[in-house]
C-alpha cells in the first residue's frame, strides 16, 4: 500500500515517544518476557498467528493464496507431506508405487478420519481430483494436474456450450481411479517423477461430495486440525481434530488473526497478541538493533526468487535481437549492494533460478557482476542488434506501491552508470501491471516466484520452457526444453538433479531474466514457542507442522 | 414538504443508476481483471471462469444482469472471496462499520463544535490557538500516520487497548482506538468549520443588535450565535457521516477491524467487480440520502428556507 | 439649550402597560443599578454628558482616530441630531456611548461619559449589560441584517423584557404583540410567529423600533434608521421615531448623513467631520446660519425646491482626511475654499457664534476671521 513506506519512521517515532513517558513492559519487574518457569502455572496451549487478510477460499480446490494455505495446512491432509528437511514423506497413503514406465502411480491409503468421524477412503481423491479439473470450478491450480491423463481435453471443454452431463461424462475420463477404499491410482501421460510432490500440494486433499468451505459452521477437516470459529476479516480458531490418527497434536488452539497492516501486525507481536510475527523491510534495521527483539529473530531460507525479465516476445525489441545486450544489462548489476541497501540486507543474491535449500541449487555466478565486461558487452550487443544507443528508448516495468520503487530505481542508476543510458521507470497497478505483461511486455519487468513444491520442476519447468504461461520473457530455448523432459523421467533425483543443472545452465547462458534475490525469512518468534519447524517451503514460518507446537509457561 | 422529499427519494434513483453506469463502465475499462496472478491462470481456466461468472458476455448484457439482479436484492458474487456472496459481505461488514462511523461521528461533533466555539469566542487569545492548533494537527496528520502512533504508544507501550480486533460493546476497548483515530480528522474539519462559521456571525449586525439589547452573553452566544452558526456546519456533517458510515479503508485496515471499509481499496486492486459496484452504490446511496436528510434539516434550523 | 423645561415628563415616560414597579427589576444587581439611577436622576440635570470621548481603531496600517475630543450633553426628552459623511465617527460615537465598539480592534481611549448621571467607562460588563437594551435602545441602519434570521420577531422583541423585565414568556410576549401594534404592524399577535424574511425592510425597521423601545428606554441611539429603505418608507419611519418618542417621552440620538432628515426631527444637530464635532447648535441656527464650510457644503448639496430646474446638486470636493495620525491643521483644510495660512498651521477650536449653544470650529467665522 502506498502508505507502508513512512510507517518505519513513525512506528520509530511512537516508540520513542512512548519511551520519554511510560516504563517499557520490559522493564517491568514482572516483565512478561522472562520465562519463570518453576513458579508460573503450565501456559495455555494456543499459538497466535496472523495471517494477514481474509483467507479468499478455504475450499482446498480453490485456495492459491498464502493466507488460505496457512489455514490449510492445518486443516487438511494430502497424501503425501514432508518431513522437516522437506524430503517427501507418508501422507495419507503409507507409501506408493510408482510402474515401471513412470506412467501410473499407485497410492496405499492408511486408516485415517474426518473430522466428522468418516472415513477417508479412495473414492474421496478422485473426487476430489476431479472436482479439481473440472472446468466449471475453474479452479487457480488446475494446471498441476496437467500431467494426468484426460485432463488437458477436460480443460479444453467450452463451458458455454458443453451440458453438465457431458462435463461430468468428461471428469469419468480423468486418469484417477479407486480399484478399493484403500486403493488410490493415477494416470499420467508422460513418466513425471516429480509428480508426487503435487499429491503434496493443499488442492490434491481429500473432500466428499457436499463439504461446504464457506463457515466455521459444517467445516469438515482432513488434518491435524479442526475449525472451530470463523469470524470473517477478524480471526479463525483452530482446535485439535479428535479423529485425526497422525503424529501428536501438541498445540491446543491456533488463533489466527487478520491483520491486514504489516506495521500493525508487527505492534500486535510487540504487544505480546502474537506469538510469531512477520517483519516489513523497512523495520528490519529496527528490530536488528533491538537487543530484546534481535534475539527472537529467525531467518532462513524460503523457495523464492525476486527477478527482473527481458522482453523477448516482441522480435524487433533490442533484447529479442541481441543476447549480448542481454547479459551486459545483468553484468551491469551490483546485487549484493543492492540487497543490502534496499533489502536491508535480507535476502541472498541469486545468480540463476533454483534457490538454496531445493535440490538442483547451484552456487555458480554464471554472469558475474562485471562493470567493465557489461561496456564491452554492451556494445557489442548494439552492434549485434543492428542499433545505435538513441535507438534503445528502454522501459522498466513493474506494479507500483508495493516497495519496489528503490529497487527499480538502483537498477536504472547503474544503467545509466555503466551504460550512460536512461532506462524509463514505470510503475502501473497490479491489475494493469499483468494484463501489460501479457499483452505488450516492458523491455525489462519484474516479477517474483515462490515454490508451490520443492522439486526443480517448479521453478524451471513451470518459469522458461516454452509453452510455460508465466514464461513472460517469451523465452523459448527447445534444448532446455528436451532437458527439462528428459529429467521429469528420471526415478533418481540425483539424476534428475543433473539434468536440471544442465538445463539451467544453457538458460543462464541465454540470459534471458536477471535472478536478483532469493528470498529469505526474518520473523519473530516469542521464546515460549517451542518445536515450531520452519521449513524452506513455508510461505509462513512454520505453517506446515503448528499443530507440533508446545508454548513454554510466560 | 413532504412532496419534496418523495420528489428527491425519487431523483436519488436515476442519481444512482447513472453512478452504476459510470462506475461499471470504468471498472470493465481499466486494465487487468479479477483473475490476474502474478503466477498466472491458464487460458483455459481464465475461459473457464470468465464462462462461470459470465464475465464473456457482451459489457452491456452483463450490466443489465447486474442491475436486474440488483434491483432482486442480490448483489452477485465475489471474485475474490469465492465461497460469499457480495451480500454476504456486506451484511457481515455494514454493521460493524456504521457502528465504528457513527460513534465516531458523535465523538466529532461532540468535540469538534464546542472546540470550534470556544476558539471563535476566544478569538486569537490562547484557546483559539489552542483549538486551532489541535485542528491544524487533525487536519494536516494523515490518518494512518495517526492510527499508527496510536497504536504503538497506547496499545505496544501503554497496553491500554488491543492492537487488533473489534468486539463492539461486548469488550469495549476494543472500539477506543479505532474511534478516535476515525474521528481526528473530523474533528479538526467540524472544529474549523464552526470556528470560521462563528467568526462569521460574530460579525453580523444581528449579534450587535442582540448585544445591544443587553441580553446575557450566554444567550446571545447560545441563541443569536450557534444556532446561526452551525447551519453551515450541518452541510458538511452530511457528507461526513456518510464517509464514516460507509468505512474507513485506512482505520479499518490498522485496527482490524471487521468492517467493510477495506474493501474500496482491495476490491478495485482485485478487480472483485461485484464487491466494487456494491461499495460504490453505498457510498453513493449514503451521499444521496444523508444530503437529503441535511437539506431537510437546513429547512427545519434555516426558517429562510422552505421546500414545495 | 434643553427644549423640555419639564424633567417630570421625562423621568420615566408613561408605561406602557400597568406594570408594577418592581416587576421590573428582575435581579439583585439590576434592583441596585435602579436606586441609583433613580439618585442620580434626583441630582443630574443631564440625561448624558460626554466629555472629551476619544475612540481610536488599532488596525494594521495604524491607529484610526474616529472620535476624537468629542464633547457634547443632552437634555431628558430631547432629540439631538448628529449629521456628517460616511466615516465621520457618528456611529463610533453611538457605539461608543454603549460601549458596544467592537474590541479588538477599537478602544474607548479617554473622556467620560456620564449616563443619568452614572459613569459608562466605569460600570463593570455585566452592569452595562443591564443599560443596555432597558436603559439605552439602538436602532440599526440595515433592518435586512440587523434581525436573527433563524428567530421569530415575536421572540426578538419579547426577549429583552424577559431579560431586562423580568416578565414571564406569556407576559412578555403581550408586551411584544402590544409594541408590534405601536409600531404600525397590524395583525401582531398572528404575525408574531413569523421570521424577519417575512417582513419587507420597512416593517423590518418597525420591529427593530419595538426592540429598541421594548423596555422603555430613556435614550434611543438611531443609527440612520432609514438610509436603507425606500423614500416613501423614510418618513413613515421618522414620523413613527418622532411619535413614539414623543409619547414615551425618550431622548433620542439620531445619526445621519441627512442635513434635511435631522432638521425635520431634531432640536439640536452636531456637525462631525474626522472625528470631531466641528459644528454644533440649535436646528435653525444650523440651517439658517451655519458658521463652519464644511456645514454649508452639507446644505449645499441638499436638493432643493426652489433650485433651477436642471442644475446639478453641489457635492463638496475631495475626500475626508485619513484619520490615522491627523496633523494639526482644520482638518477640513484641505477641502475648503475659504482657507487661509492659519488653518493649515493649528487647528482651531470649537468657540461660541451667535445663538443658544451654538458653536463652530472655524477660524474664518471668528469674530475677527476673513468668512462674514
Amino acid at each position: 500500500m502506498w502508505f507502508k513506506k513512512s510507517m518505519g519512521a513513525l512506528v520509530a517515532l511512537g516508540l520513542v515517544l512512548a519511551a520519554c513517558t511510560s516504563p517499557s513492559s520490559s522493564t517491568e519487574p514482572s516483565g512478561s518476557t522472562q520465562p519463570s518457569a518453576s513458579q508460573a502455572p503450565p501456559a495455555e496451549q494456543v499459538l497466535r498467528v496472523d495471517i494477514g487478510n481474509e483467507p479468499p477460499s478455504l475450499d482446498p480446490t480453490q485456495a492459491t493464496d498464502s493466507a488460505s494455505i496457512q489455514v490449510l495446512r492445518s486443516t487438511t491432509f494430502p497424501l503425501a507431506y514432508f518431513d522437516e528437511e522437506l524430503s517427501v514423506t507418508p501422507g495419507i497413503a503409507d507409501d506408493w508405487d510408482v510402474s515401471a514406465d513412470g506412467t501410473e502411480i499407485t497410492f496405499h491409503l492408511g486408516d485415517y478420519k474426518y473430522s466428522n468421524g468418516e472415513d477417508i477412503v479412495a473414492d474421496d481423491f478422485v473426487y476430489s481430483w476431479q472436482r479439481l479439473s473440472d472446468p466449471r470450478e475453474a479452479a487457480g491450480y488446475s494446471y498441476v494436474m496437467a500431467d494426468v491423463v484426460g485432463f488437458n481435453e477436460i480443460s479444453a471443454i467450452d463451458t458455454a456450450t458443453a451440458t453438465d452431463a457431458e462435463i461430468d461424462a468428461a471428469l469419468q475420463t480423468l486418469g484417477v481411479s479407486a480399484p478399493d477404499p484403500k486403493t488410490f491410482v493415477v494416470k499420467l501421460t508422460h513418466a513425471a517423477s516429480y509428480f508426487v510432490y503435487i499429491a503434496t500440494l493443499w488442492v490434491t486433499v481429500p473432500q466428499k461430495a457436499g463439504m461446504t468451505w464457506g463457515e466455521a459452521d459444517g467445516y469438515v477437516s482432513s488434518g491435524p486440525m479442526v475449525m472451530t470459529e470463523w469470524n470473517h476479516n477478524s480471526n479463525i480458531v483452530l482446535e485439535p481434530n479428535t479423529n485425526w490418527n497422525g503424529d501428536e497434536v501438541k498445540i491446543a488452539r491456533i488463533e489466527f488473526s487478520m491483520i491486514d497492516d504489516p506495521a500493525a501486525s508487527l505492534a500486535a507481536y510487540e504487544a505480546d497478541e502474537l506469538d510469531i510475527g512477520g517483519v516489513p523491510t523497512q523495520e528490519i534495521p529496527r528490530i536488528q538493533d533491538d537487543p530484546e527483539l534481535s534475539a527472537q529473530v529467525l531467518e532462513g531460507a524460503v523457495l523464492s526468487i525476486y527477478y527482473f525479465g527481458f522482453d523477448m516476445k516482441d522480435p524487433n525489441g533490442p533484447f529479442a535481437k541481441s543476447k549480448l545486450l542481454r547479459r551486459a544489462f545483468s553484468e551491469a548489476i551490483d546485487k549484493e549492494t543492492m540487497i543490502a541497501t534496499t533489502f536491508s540486507g535480507i535476502g541472498l543474491v541469486a545468480n540463476s533460478l533454483v534457490p538454496p535449500g531445493m535440490p538442483g541449487y547451484q552456487a555458480d555466478e554464471f554472469i558475474p557482476y562485471n562493470v567493465a565486461q557489461a561496456q564491452a558487452d554492451f556494445a557489442a550487443g548494439l552492434v549485434e542488434a543492428g542499433l545505435t544507443e538513441a535507438d534503445l528508448n528502454l522501459q522498466v516495468g513493474y506494479n507500483s506501491g508495493s516497495n519496489h520503487e528503490d529497487k527499480v530505481d538502483f537498477l536504472v542508476e547503474q544503467w545509466r552508470t555503466a551504460f550512460g543510458v536512461e532506462v524509463e521507470a514505470v510503475g502501473l497497478e497490479w491489475g494493469a501491471y499483468l494484463t501489460r505483461l501479457n499483452e505488450d511486455p516492458f523491455d525489462i519487468f519484474r516479477l517474483g516466484w515462490g515454490a508451490d513444491y520443492p522439486h526443480p520442476n517448479n521453478f524451471l519447468t513451470d518459469l522458461i520452457s516454452c509453452a510455460s504461461g508465466n514464461n513472460n520473457m517469451a523465452y523459448c530455448n527447445p534444448d532446455v526444453d528436451a532437458l527439462l523432459l528428459q529429467a521429469a523421467v528420471k526415478k533418481d533425483l540425483g539424476e534428475q538433479v543433473a539434468l536440471y543443472n544442465q538445463a539451467q545452465e544453457l538458460m543462464m547462458a541465454d540470459a534471458p531474466l536477471i535472478p536478483l534475490r532469493f528470498g529469505q525469512r526474518f520473523t519473530l518468534i516469542k521464546p515460549w514457542v517451542q518445536n515450531l519447524v520452519p521449513t524452506s517451503q513455508d510461505s509462513s514460518t512454520g505453517e506446515l507442522f503448528y499443530y507440533k507446537v508446545t508454548i513454554a509457561s510466560h | 414538504m413532504l412532496g419534496y422529499i418523495i420528489r428527491r427519494v425519487l431523483w436519488i434513483i436515476p442519481v444512482l443508476f447513472v453512478v452504476s453506469l459510470i462506475t461499471f463502465s470504468l471498472m470493465h475499462a481499466a486494465p487487468g481483471g479479477p483473475w490476474d496472478r502474478e503466477k498466472k491462470l491458464s487460458a483455459s481456466t481464465i475461459a473457464h471462469l470468465n464462462e462461470k461468472y459470465g464475465l464473456s458476455d457482451p459489457i452491456h448484457i452483463q450490466y443489465l444482469s447486474w442491475v436486474g439482479n440488483m434491483v432482486r436484492g442480490d448483489l452477485g458474487p465475489s471474485y475474490k472471496y469465492i465461497d460469499r456472496s457480495v451480500n454476504d459481505i456486506v451484511a457481515d461488514g455494514i454493521g460493524t462499520t456504521a457502528h465504528l462511523g457513527i460513534m465516531a461521528f458523535l465523538l466529532s461533533v461532540i468535540l469538534g463544535i464546542p472546540l470550534g466555539v470556544i476558539a471563535a469566542l476566544r478569538h486569537n487569545k490562547i484557546p483559539d490557538y489552542l483549538a486551532t492548533f489541535v485542528s491544524v494537527i487533525g487536519i494536516a496528520t494523515p490518518s494512518f500516520v495517526a492510527a499508527i502512533l496510536l497504536l504503538v504508544f497506547f496499545s505496544v507501550t501503554l497496553r491500554w487497548f488491543p492492537t487488533h480486533g473489534w468486539d463492539g460493546w461486548a469488550e469495549p476497548d476494543t472500539m477506543v482506538l479505532p474511534t478516535i483515530a476515525l474521528s481526528l480528522f473530523p474533528i479538526a474539519q467540524i472544529a474549523r468549520f464552526t470556528r470560521a462559521s462563528m467568526l462569521e456571525v460574530t460579525r453580523k449586525d444581528y449579534v450587535r443588535t442582540a448585544q445591544s439589547k443587553g441580553l446575557r452573553e450566554r444567550s446571545i452566544v447560545v441563541v443569536h450565535m450557534i444556532r446561526n452558526a452551525l447551519i453551515p456546519v450541518v452541510t458538511i456533517l452530511g457528507p461526513l457521516l456518510a464517509f464514516l458510515i460507509t468505512g474507513s479503508f485506512i482505520i479499518e485496515t490498522i485496527f482490524s477491524v471487521p468492517g467493510i471499509g477495506r474493501y474500496y481499496v482491495t476490491s478495485i486492486g482485485q478487480r472483485d467487480y461485484g464487491v466494487i459496484m456494491a461499495m460504490t452504490m453505498l457510498y453513493a446511496a449514503a451521499i444521496a440520502v444523508l444530503n437529503l436528510v441535511v437539506d431537510v434539516l437546513y429547512a427545519y434550523i434555516d426558517p429562510r428556507i422552505r421546500y414545495s | 439649550m434643553s427644549v423640555s423645561d419639564d424633567p417630570s415628563r421625562v423621568a420615566g415616560g408613561p408605561a406602557l402597560t400597568d406594570l408594577p414597579d418592581d416587576v421590573s427589576v428582575a435581579t439583585e444587581e439590576g434592583r441596585r443599578l435602579a436606586e441609583q439611577l433613580a439618585d442620580n436622576r434626583r441630582h443630574a440635570r443631564k440625561l448624558l454628558e460626554v466629555r472629551n470621548l476619544s475612540t481610536h481603531f488599532y488596525t494594521r496600517d495604524g491607529v484610526v482616530h474616529a472620535v476624537d475630543d468629542v464633547s457634547f450633553e443632552l437634555d431628558y426628552g430631547e432629540t439631538l441630531g448628529i449629521v456628517g459623511e460616511s466615516g465621520c465617527g457618528k456611529s463610533v460615537t453611538a457605539l461608543s456611548l454603549t460601549r458596544l465598539i467592537a474590541s479588538p480592534p477599537g478602544k474607548i481611549v479617554s473622556g467620560q461619559i456620564i449616563f443619568d448621571g452614572i459613569d459608562v467607562l466605569k460600570l463593570s460588563n455585566e452592569e452595562m449589560r443591564l443599560l443596555r437594551g432597558k436603559k439605552i435602545g439602538f436602532i440599526f441602519q440595515d433592518p435586512m441584517t440587523s434581525l436573527n434570521p433563524t428567530l421569530t420577531i415575536g421572540y426578538q422583541i419579547a426577549e429583552s423584557a424577559k431579560t431586562h423585565l423580568g416578565l414571564s414568556r406569556k407576559a412578555a410576549d403581550d408586551r411584544a404583540v402590544e409594541l408590534l401594534s405601536k409600531v404600525g404592524i397590524p395583525r401582531s399577535r398572528e404575525r408574531m410567529g413569523d421570521y424577519p424574511h417575512q417582513f419587507s425592510g420597512g416593517m423590518r425597521q418597525r420591529v427593530m423600533i419595538a426592540i429598541a423601545l421594548a423596555c422603555d428606554p430613556m435614550l434611543l441611539l438611531a443609527d440612520e434608521p432609514t438610509t436603507a429603505l425606500d423614500v416613501t418608507i423614510q418618513a413613515q419611519i421618522l414620523e413613527l421615531i418622532r411619535s413614539l418618542s414623543d409619547e414615551f417621552g425618550t431622548a433620542v440620538i439620531l445619526i445621519t448623513h441627512d442635513l434635511g432628515i435631522a432638521a425635520g426631527m431634531c432640536h439640536r444637530i452636531n456637525v462631525m467631520y474626522a472625528g470631531r464635532i466641528v459644528e454644533t447648535g440649535l436646528v435653525d441656527d444650523i440651517y439658517e446660519a451655519p458658521r463652519m464650510p464644511y456645514a454649508w457644503g452639507l446644505l449645499d448639496s441638499l436638493p432643493r425646491l426652489d433650485e433651477v430646474k436642471g442644475a446639478r446638486l453641489r457635492t463638496i470636493e475631495g475626500m475626508p482626511p485619513d484619520l490615522i495620525d491627523p496633523t494639526s491643521e482644520c482638518r477640513f483644510a484641505v477641502r475648503c475654499k475659504y482657507v487661509h495660512d492659519r488653518c493649515r498651521s493649528e487647528e482651531p477650536e470649537l468657540t461660541p457664534r451667535d445663538g443658544e449653544g451654538h458653536m463652530a470650529r472655524c477660524f474664518g467665522t471668528e469674530p475677527e476671521g476673513w468668512i462674514q
